[in-house]
């Protein structure tokens, strides 16, 4: 017996004996409370309030109280709350009194500290003693009429169906005999059962002897059963004599004593059967020792689980529940040792349960006719085998041998699934975009939380309901935080985080170079530059055409140092962010679709990707996806030719600049907050062709420009083959 | 220490090289238990009631302002509503008689006391008293919420509907039924009226309650059924094949072999256990029907620091489970006995499972001296937020020390063969 | 180069498994230990091996008893052990069991790849360097068995029963191989019970029964000994001789 065995068996009876101990000592208090604070901070405390504190003998410590104008700012309450032993802070709204006064919403926010799960508690009852009171104190100083009791009273009550008193010691001695005593037995059989059972055949064959029993001239059948029996007595000994113990005591009793005590032997033979025979159908189906015990372990935890179903609903099952197996033998079993077992019951309980281990035998036997011979090699199945072998040729063709289209240099990587090839393309990106505008939203709205200006705004937000509600709810709160530069920074930080994801992703996974996400090429400087001055004349040329249609009037805004730190922040962020986009949808897609499935394929399911990936904005419709397809299709086709992405990264962000922090327009629906130029919609403005809210992009302007800009590209690159070309 | 760290590497990549046993390991354990935690509930109650859906409540002889109130806040709560009228309310057979029928359901009546009006009317009633000045204004009605004993948790849920439902009902009629004595300015002021923060800190109570007595049982023992499942493969099946002795043969100490393996074991364990935690974590957070009976309610939450906590009293623990089975293995001849070692511990853990479920005490700081059952109980201490650095530096100080007790006496015992 | 000396092994208290053997290996040679089953063979092969303790008795290798755990490392930098028991993990592949064992064997990282190629050249495993040992023969294993294990050339090498189980061809290039190791010097233990391996190979054979050395020699000698005039009847003699039951 290994000294571990008896290490562990020590452990566990104290710890038992431990847990038991401290069920004894219910009435130290230490049991329920611990090391809990009780100051409260009020702040912004009203005058009315000191006065109702007064009037009550309410205990108001004038150290905790504190003037503060950002009613979210938690994390500042959470600092006074650690400091000040305080485990919750109430905010009154700083004019509490007008309010009231005025009939307006007045809202008592309160926090509480994480550091014990009691102050929920805590808070529930000083809402419920001191803020109920105080209610009712500003009600009669307002003269309102209070009664003594509420408009409708509520009455809870639970409606008794057993006749015993549940509270009585003969019925807790009654419950443990029906619930904790099968549930032992009911484990003891589940575990000697799992360990002799999985042991024989399964194991056998691991070691390679069930050969030797198969050729044995004896039948199938026997061999089934013959385990069966053996693993049933395996299981059954201990779990009778645990039984015994129980009876002793019982049995002497009466005549039912002693039919409960056959019952109950009768039950445990049945139930060891049983689970024997479920053993030994996946001992027959499994090849060792181990992936048969896998194999066990869900039927383990489902038997326990029905145990544990069992304990909650003893007493009170349906009658049919006494004629299933194991439910049937849980319920007997504890019924039988009370003496309120019911024989008929018990049964049925042994045909039923006889039954399903003859269905488990019969299965057994077929499928030891059906495989003749199993005796594995080695662990090792042949579908494994063939597994593997797959495996060997597929790495034999570990690369591609001819991408389809090399683009930026890409020469193709280990070929994936299909499957896998098309969710990594589309979930790869959204997962690294959501991640990283994630990151940057949250500093930002802890930021405006702890802002005492957007408290009002904050509160406001209660009302919102519906998913048109939410969503422009969400647009608002974007605008709010474009406009400052601290989320314009961290925006900016977020969209460096994609791209430098991007280029590990190349390094350690697919083991290449950075020049495959198109960032290759020579006089990077000059090609970026020149790509700025393509962004500003394609947007330039929207903007004429909204011009000279008529649909807007540019106007001059006077600019503060406030706007120009914003317009400062605002070219920080778009530079990362239009190299990030490029990156991820040119840069990245367009050399490894083109390599799996051609260069017309990936320039159309890029852009597609591009165009879904902005459907989520505001105020987007099919003619804005459309718009976005053709941008795409564009920038992409640039690339293309190009050899690299500078330029499209470069027109990108010149092309986001100058709409959002320039012309004043809308950014694929973000409407930019601090501008050179404001845009004034004139009144016969189209929407069809401005694009409404979700700017330019949505509008036909831009299909104009776009196609104009394409068929241009088509034709000098078909008069000119060198046109952009490398070198 | 570079011979132990090709050995724990080798055997790190040895588990990955085979799919189903990185599943078993990683994923299969945790995610039954989620399932199991998820399903639980529901099967509970199908099996006391015998009806999946237990969210109906019977209502009786509704006021036409209960109606409307349904009506108008239809799609926001998860209960549904099945309107009945009964004659005879003053029989209380008339009531055992539906709610045998209906043992999973919740009933509720609504009553007028002593005068017969009807209790619209008597609300309205109520009201235009009250703004007239009469302070003894007395309201006789009343809503009556049923639950049947028997079902468990069904008290709990009628707790709940009274909060859901009944108050804000209560609010409802204020505003329905008040008349002039609404419209002067009968609220004051609200509390927590749009409040996330609060919001989430009160789920975190509920969800870490219920944590607290399912997950440290469910932890430590899929920590030991991995490691259980490692060392047969790691161990138990080399030394039966006799790659062990090959291993020993190499210029490579026992020691630094069993250590590399030790560490390989700690280390998938340890990830393993956080899988684990990761997993029911998610649990918690897709239960959002919340039903009273959850194991693992909506909303569990962790500080950084908690998680820290719960990180660096995993690793020791998974060094002592090693030690326990390496030691078994070690002196066991036959791989049945070993197995069956083995698997001890694990119904051994199981039973404490159980116990922790039904545990209402905190553990006393004796508790903290016992090797494993500390784990346990300091990811208990843990989830009630009521941990302490010094429960920790116990519960780790007494794992390695035991840990590293039974790893020498399993070394000195091996090497004297 | 291997000095055995009065070694007694008891499992049990009552039971004597090896009982006093004394035998010497000297560098170039190869020494057969043969003898039926159950004579003790891979006890006395496995404490050589260092893999068991002798009850008494001593055993130097290369000069070193194995004392402490320091002079149980450098023994092992200087033993090959090979026996047909070991079955490899099934999902490896020889190349990553080579790099594992090379690691181990504190061969430079840079030379790994070159001492991979000549080893696995000289068995013929390159082309199966990359599939899993299930998909193997089991002459293929038992090679890849001898690469690995022969990894850090050590000068004793221990062969318990190495062509058991094996067809004549691998036997054949085993038997080669081992030809190979003895003109490199190298002083070689080989248990078996075949004997035309036994007398092939063999330039000193040592003859098991029930714990003991019955006859020690060569083939010739062990014939004149006996005066039996084949080594199988000499075998039988010494057998019937000294087994009690």
């Amino acid at each position: 017996m290994p000294n571990a065995i008896l290490h562990i068996s020590v452990q566990f009876i104290v710890a038992i004996s431990l847990m038991f101990f401290t069920f004894g000592l219910w009435w130290l208090r230490w049991f329920y409370v611990g090391d809990e604070v009780y100051n409260v901070i009020m702040v912004n405390t009203p005058q009315s309030y000191t006065e109702y504190a007064k009037e009550n003998e309410i205990f108001i410590n004038k150290n905790l109280m504190r003037t503060w104008d950002a009613n979210y700012d938690y994390i500042t309450f959470g600092r006074w709350m650690r400091s000040d032993d305080a485990y919750m802070t109430v905010v009154f709204p700083s004019n509490f009194d007008e309010l009231v006064e005025s009939g307006e919403d007045a809202d008592i926010l309160t926090y509480y500290r994480t550091n014990s799960l009691e102050y929920m508690y805590y808070k529930e009852d000083f809402i419920k003693n001191e803020l109920e009171g105080y209610k009712q104190y500003i009600k009669e100083q307002k003269g309102i009429t209070i009664a003594e009791s509420g408009a409708v009273g509520t009455n809870i009550y639970g409606i008794s169906t057993s006749k015993e008193d549940i509270h009585s010691a003969a019925y807790f001695t009654k419950m443990f005999a029906r619930t904790f005593i099968p549930l032992v037995a009911f484990i003891i059989v589940l575990y000697l059962s799992m360990s002799s059972g999985t042991n024989v055949i399964a194991g056998e064959k691991e070691r390679g002897t069930f050969a030797a029993i198969l050729m044995s001239p004896a039948k199938r059948v026997n061999i089934v059963i013959g385990n069966i029996l053996g693993v049933t007595i395996k299981a059954l000994i201990p779990s009778v004599i645990f039984l015994l113990l129980v009876f002793i005591p019982t049995t002497y009793r009466s005549l039912s004593g002693v039919i409960g005590f056959f019952s109950v032997f009768l039950l445990l033979i049945s139930l060891g059967i049983f689970i024997a025979s479920i053993t030994i159908l996946i001992s027959v189906l499994n090849d060792s020792v181990v992936s048969a015990q896998t194999a066990f372990l869900p039927i383990f935890l489902v038997m326990v689980a029905v145990c544990v179903t069992c304990i909650q609903s003893v007493g009170e099952a349906a009658n049919f529940y006494y004629m299933l197996p194991v439910y049937g033998h849980f319920y007997g079993i504890g019924d039988n040792i009370i003496g309120e077992g019911n024989i008929l019951n018990t049964i049925i309980c042994l045909i039923t349960s006889g039954l399903f281990s003859y269905l488990c035998i019969y299965i057994s036997e077929k499928l030891l006719h059906m495989e003749r011979f199993t005796v594995s090699g080695n662990q090792i199945t042949d579908k494994e085998i063939r597994r593997a072998a797959k495996l060997v040729e597929e790495q034999s063709h570990d690369y591609v041998s001819k991408p389809r289209a090399t683009i930026f240099d890409f020469k193709g990587t280990k070929r994936i699934p299909t499957l896998s090839f098309f969710s990594d393309q589309i979930v790869y990106p959204l997962v690294v975009l959501s991640i990283f505008q994630l990151l940057a939203l949250i500093p930002t709205a802890i930021m405006y939380m702890r802002k005492p200006e957007y408290s009002q705004f904050i509160y406001s937000l209660k009302d919102v309901s519906g998913v048109p509600e939410v969503i422009s709810k969400s647009f608002e709160i974007m605008a709010i935080f474009l406009g400052d530069p601290a989320f314009l920074i961290f925006m900016s930080i977020g969209y460096m985080g994609i791209i430098i994801t991007y280029f590990l992703r190349v390094k350690y996974k697919e083991k290449g170079s950075y020049i495959t996400l198109g960032l290759g090429g020579t006089n990077k400087l000059r090609n970026y530059a020149k790509g700025l001055a393509l962004g500003l004349l394609l947007m330039g040329s929207v903007y004429l055409v909204l011009i000279i249609t008529g649909q807007l009037t540019p106007s001059m805004p006077t600019l503060t140092a406030g706007n120009i730190l914003t317009i400062f922040a605002g070219i920080l962020m778009w530079l990362p962010q239009g190299a990030a986009e490029e990156v991820m949808f040119r840069g990245f897609m367009l050399p490894r679709q083109g390599a799996r499935y051609g260069t017309k394929f990936a320039l159309i399911f890029s852009s597609v990707l591009f165009a879904g990936f902005h459907s989520m904005n505001v105020g987007f419709t099919p003619l804005a996806f459309i718009n976005l397809f053709l941008i795409a299709f564009f920038f992409a086709l640039l690339d293309l030719y190009a050899g690299h992405i500078w330029y499209s990264c470069a027109a990108h962000t010149m092309w986001n600049f100058l709409q959002g922090n320039v012309f004043g327009l809308q950014v694929s629906g973000n409407q930019g907050a601090a501008t050179l130029l404001t845009a004034n919609y004139t009144s016969n403005a189209k929407d069809i062709i401005t694009g409404g809210a979700f700017g330019p992009e949505g509008g036909l302007a831009v299909t104009f420009v776009t196609i104009v800009a394409i068929v241009i590209l088509v034709v000098i690159k078909r008069r000119n083959k060198h046109f952009l070309h490398q070198n | 220490m570079r011979k132990v760290f090709i050995i724990a590497t080798w055997e790190i990549k040895k588990i990955f090289t085979n799919w189903k046993k990185a599943l078993a390991i990683f994923l299969l354990p945790a995610a039954l238990m989620m399932g199991a935690l998820n399903l639980f509930p529901a099967l509970i109650n199908y099996l006391a009631t015998g009806a999946w859906n237990s969210n109906t409540i019977i209502v009786i002889n509704s006021p036409e302002s209960f109606k409307e109130y349904v009506e108008e806040t239809d799609g926001t709560t998860v209960y549904k509503y099945e309107f009945i009228s009964m004659d005879d309310l003053s029989d209380p057979d008339n009531i055992k008689i539906l709610s045998e029928k209906n043992k999973s359901s919740l009933m509720i009546g609504f009553f007028v006391e002593k005068n017969g009006n009807k209790f619209d009317n008597e609300i309205r009633h109520y009201y235009s008293d009250l703004s007239e000045g009469n302070k003894d204004a007395k309201s006789n009605a009343y809503v009556e919420i049923c639950y049947n004993e028997s079902v468990p948790g069904l008290e709990t849920k009628a707790e709940q509907f009274q909060e859901t439902v009944i108050t804000p009902y209560g609010d409802y009629l204020l505003d329905t039924l008040g008349g002039s004595y609404a419209s002067s300015g009968i609220t004051p002021f609200t509390t927590n009226g749009f409040n996330p923060i609060g919001k989430m800190l009160d789920y975190r109570t509920s969800a870490n309650q219920g944590a607290s007595r399912v997950i440290p049982g469910i932890m430590v023992l899929l920590m030991y059924y991995c490691t259980y499942s490692l060392v047969s493969d790691i161990f138990a099946a080399e030394k039966e094949r006799g790659f062990y002795n090959k291993l020993i043969l190499s210029p490579v100490s026992r020691k630094n072999i069993l250590t590399g393996k030790l560490l390989a074991i700690m280390g998938i364990v340890s990830v393993s256990a956080i899988v684990t935690l990761l997993m029911m974590f998610i649990s918690s957070w897709i239960n959002t029907s919340n039903d009273a009976m959850s194991l693992l309610p909506f909303g569990m939450w962790l500080t950084p620091m908690q998680v820290v906590y719960i990180i660096i009293q995993i690793i020791p623990a998974a060094l002592l489970m090693g030690a326990i089975t390496i030691n078994i293995v070690f002196n066991t001849e036959k791989i049945q006995d070993t197995i069956m070692c083995l698997q001890y511990p694990l119904v051994l853990f199981l039973f404490e499972f159980f116990i922790q479920m039904f545990r209402w005490t905190r553990p006393l700081t004796l508790e903290f001296f016992v090797p494993l059952h500390n784990t346990a109980q300091f990811t208990r201490d843990v989830f009630m937020s009521e941990e302490h650095w010094w429960r920790a530096l116990i519960t780790i100080t007494v794992n390695t020390i035991l840990a590293l007790h039974i790893i020498k006496k399993t070394l000195r015992k091996e090497l004297s063969k | 180069m291997i000095k055995v000396t009065d070694v007694h092994k008891s499992y049990t208290k009552n039971t004597e498994t090896v009982k006093g053997v004394s035998f010497e290996v000297k560098p170039g040679t190869v020494f057969g230990l043969l003898g039926p089953n159950g004579a003790g063979k891979t006890t006395l092969m496995q404490m050589v091996a260092t893999l068991l303790k002798p009850s008494s008795g001593s055993i130097e290798i290369c000069g070193i008893t194995a004392n402490t755990e320091k002079d149980l490392l450098e023994i092992h930098k200087r033993i090959g052990f090979l026996t047909t028991e070991v079955k490899l993990d099934p999902l490896s592949t020889p190349n990553k069991l080579y790099d594992f064992f090379a690691r181990l064997y504190d061969i430079p990282e840079d030379s790994i790849s070159a001492c991979k190629k000549v080893s696995f050249d000289r068995f013929g495993i390159g082309p199966f360097a990359d599939k899993r040992i299930v998909e193997l023969s089991t002459g293929m294993k038992q090679k890849v068995s001898i690469a690995i294990s022969l990894i850090h050339e050590p000068p004793v090498v221990i062969f318990d029963e190495p062509t058991n189980g094996l067809d004549i061809l691998t036997s054949k290039q085993v038997s080669d191989y081992l030809l190979e190791l003895k003109e490199k010097n190298r002083a070689i233990i080989l248990s078996t019970h075949i004997f035309s391996v036994a007398e092939s190979l063999c330039d000193d054979i040592a003859i098991l029964i029930d714990g003991r050395i019955a006859a020690q020699g060569t083939t010739t000698e062990l014939m004149a000994q006996t005066s039996t005039s084949t080594f199988e009847d000499a075998f039988f003699k010494l057998y019937t001789e000294n087994h009690k039951e």
